[in-house]
């Protein structure tokens, strides 16, 4: 089961949109809502990050498709932003105190921490694909 | 983002910057914090009450003016790195207010409340700095 969103022109204004389709979504598909809600803060960074980052200055979009089966949950984002792999970035060493770390690193973290999987694809017609999935096997 | 600023009069005088909306952006915030210590601000607030998100962007502002902060005050680097590395230094100059479950994840997985205290209730503002 499925639920599948497309947002245009996005800004930072549809966060919040964004992040209500994804629990209205998977309250409907009868996910856990402490999953959902981690999951939540882990696709905000991406979906902030493609606007800024990826975007930049250009308006573009971002499809979210929400997937729940046999506890497991799955948000899965397509955008046209150029090729971006954010699961090569090194996350902030966590053994060193917070005010001694070099910086950077956050963002990452903020994606893998929330979720218990997180890959990266490029789709035969060039758009970013980044799947989040938490609980289970992590494979829907 | 919305940004307003206030004063509050306690024991020192506090700079309270009240955060509205989802809080993923940098320069906005970190222009208003320099603006307010180019002005003779020692103690800043964040008020995050009205905060539904912070992004990595809002952790790296927050870092940003506590790191201004700390060098316009020139806190003593001694105590600072006693106090890092036996667990207890909490910034004196910047605090942080009534963050929402999300924002506390993204706070707590930046180990942002290792040196940030980080308050529930406006009445102990006062007496916090």
């Amino acid at each position: 089961m499925e639920k599948r969103l497309l947002f245009t022109a996005v800004t930072l204004n549809h966060l919040a949109q964004m992040r209500q389709f994804i629990e209205q979504s998977g309250k409907a598909l009868g996910a856990h809502p402490e999953i959902v809600a981690d999951s939540i803060v882990a696709v905000n960074e991406a979906t902030t990050n493609i606007i800024i980052h990826g975007y930049g200055e250009q308006l573009g979009d971002i499809e979210i498709v929400v997937k729940a089966k046999n506890d497991v949950f799955s948000v899965i984002l397509f955008d046209n932003a150029p090729l971006f792999d954010p699961t090569h970035t090194l996350p902030p060493d966590l053994t060193v105190h917070p005010m001694l770390r070099k910086p950077g690193g956050l963002g990452i973290l903020m994606m893998q921490e929330f979720v218990d999987h997180l890959e990266y694809l490029r789709t035969p017609d060039g758009k970013n694909k980044l799947i989040f999935t938490k609980g289970g096997s992590h494979a829907i | 983002m919305e940004i307003y600023v206030s004063q509050i009069e306690g024991r020192v005088p506090v700079t309270r910057l009240r955060l509205v909306g989802d809080f993923v952006e940098q320069e906005p915030i970190v222009n208003v914090a320099q603006k307010e210590l180019d002005s003779g601000a020692t103690h800043i607030l964040l008020d995050l009450t009205n905060v539904p998100f912070i992004s990595s962007m809002g952790l790296r502002a927050i870092y940003a003016i506590y790191e201004k902060l700390e060098k316009n005050l020139g806190s003593e680097q001694s105590k600072l790195h006693e106090g890092i590395a036996n667990g207890t230094y909490k910034s004196p100059h910047l605090k942080l207010l009534n963050p929402s479950k999300n924002s506390l994840k993204a706070l707590t997985v930046g180990g942002f409340d290792m040196f940030l205290e980080i308050l529930d209730d406006e009445a102990k503002v006062k007496t916090a700095f």
